[in-house]
């Protein structure tokens, strides 16, 4: 038995050209990964089925929509919530029911439609519709229903006080970081400050604070920024986002 | 006094799953790269590759680090690709190389991708997988060989028998 040979040397040539195809843009990754964090913090560490495996009914009837997310695919959580977020109600009735649908019909009709997505929750950089050549589509934060068709949302058995809230906080954070894309960090260090005075206890502190600390930077408030940074690393030793709080 | 000599081995010796950023940052292409060769189309790609990372975020504290890292990678692409595909996302559209292309040059280059992505539609999912990772993206076969867990001389033929197929699969499309 010999070793293995050489690619032949056509195949190598269409490999060669095949793979001359592909280039991705640095914009659309970049906010891509932000929208993965985010999928990610709303779900458990690690003891999450993979996505094919139907998720047991069992949250209480009570439980709030963080108890919802803990219990569902990840960028579902995040689809809802950003849904919450930014649209209307009807909307949000109608993609619940469709994401709820065990075994939606394999068409067009069970994934939102991308105008309904498409925009950007997240202003990430300032201009994610700069055109690229093979990435057309903005990356959606809302994904098309696909990989989870089997898992069950109990939404509508939550209580839909801490679920407005949740919302609220997040709506108030986008617009915070949309602040902030446009260069306007002093809007967003106002927005951190609202968000402190509105829910003293919220569930998103976290991303506050490193919206804070990017303000900061971007404000060119280093002196603040880096004592911050210190007790963010100190409080949240274990953050996604340590090194987005120190990026310069 | 016995001790555990785990319980002694010092942290930094264990080895941590990937930080999920540098993944992304390194990994990103590739994944992308394999979703397109499984035949996902280029307008949906940064959408599934963008559910496939959700999930390699939600499992890495389960990637076993003595596993070839493209590999474990690859079964995230093969599963959202499957999805798609049974999904129906495209919505029963083409590939994109129908798409007016603009000069000889581009024409020349969606030809070849889609040349490749239908050959390999018409190989066996392990050829796929061998010849995605072996061939077009550099995994070496002593790693495919521990991967698949057998000897390195049949992983040798095993990819050679996914060349001929491929070969065979590219010469039937031209005809």
């Amino acid at each position: 038995m010999s070793e293995l040979e050489p690619l032949a040397p056509e195949l190598e040539q269409l490999f060669a050209e095949e793979r001359r195809r592909f280039t991705f843009d640095a914009t659309a990754t970049n906010a891509m990964l932000f929208a993965i964090e985010r999928a990610a913090r709303l779900a458990p560490l690690g003891n999450e089925p993979p996505p094919q495996h139907p998720i047991p009914p069992t949250a209480p009837p009570t439980s709030a929509l963080q108890h919802v997310a803990l219990k569902s695919a990840a960028w579902k959580s995040t689809a809802l919530v950003g849904l919450i977020a930014f649209s209307g109600g009807a909307a949000i009735t109608e993609t619940v029911h469709r994401l709820r649908a065990p075994h939606a019909e394999p068409t067009a009709q069970s994934i939102p439609a991308p105008s309904q997505v498409s925009q950007p929750p997240i202003a990430v950089s300032a201009a994610p519709t700069s055109p690229s050549a093979t990435a057309p589509t903005a990356p959606a934060v809302v994904p098309t229903a696909s990989a989870a068709p089997n898992a069950h949302l109990s939404v509508t058995a939550a209580d839909p006080a801490p679920e407005s809230t949740l919302a609220r906080e997040r709506e108030l954070l986008e617009t915070g970081r949309a602040a902030l894309a446009h260069a306007r960090p002093d809007d967003a260090l106002a927005i951190v400050t609202t968000h402190a005075h509105e829910f003293p206890r919220g569930r998103l502190g976290e991303e506050y604070e490193v919206l804070a600390i990017q303000a900061l930077r971007a404000a060119n408030r280093i002196s603040e920024a880096d004592p911050r940074a210190a007790r963010f690393h100190h409080n949240f030793p274990n953050s996604i986002y340590a090194a987005a709080v120190d990026a310069r | 006094v016995t001790v555990n000599a785990a319980a002694t081995k010092p942290l930094a010796t264990i080895a941590q799953p990937p930080e999920f950023r540098a993944l992304f940052a390194a990994e990103f292409g590739f994944l992308a790269r394999a979703l397109l060769r499984l035949g996902v189309r280029e307008a949906d790609v940064m959408d599934v590759a963008q559910e496939a990372f959700v999930a390699v975020h939600r499992e890495l504290a389960q990637f076993d680090t003595h596993q070839s890292l493209k590999s474990w990678l690859y079964g995230f692409a093969r599963r959202f690709a499957a999805n798609y595909r049974r999904l129906g996302w495209h919505r029963g559209g083409e590939l994109d190389t129908h798409r007016a292309a603009s000069s000889q040059r581009l024409i020349d280059k969606l030809d070849a991708r889609s040349r490749v992505v239908s050959a390999l539609a018409q190989v066996t999912e392990e050829q796929r997988a061998l010849l995605i990772l072996h061939d077009m993206e550099g995994v070496t076969a002593p790693e495919l060989a521990a991967e698949y867990n057998v000897p390195l001389y049949t992983m040798y033929s095993r990819v050679r028998a996914a060349r001929e197929a491929f070969r065979t699969a590219l010469t039937e499309d031209a005809t």
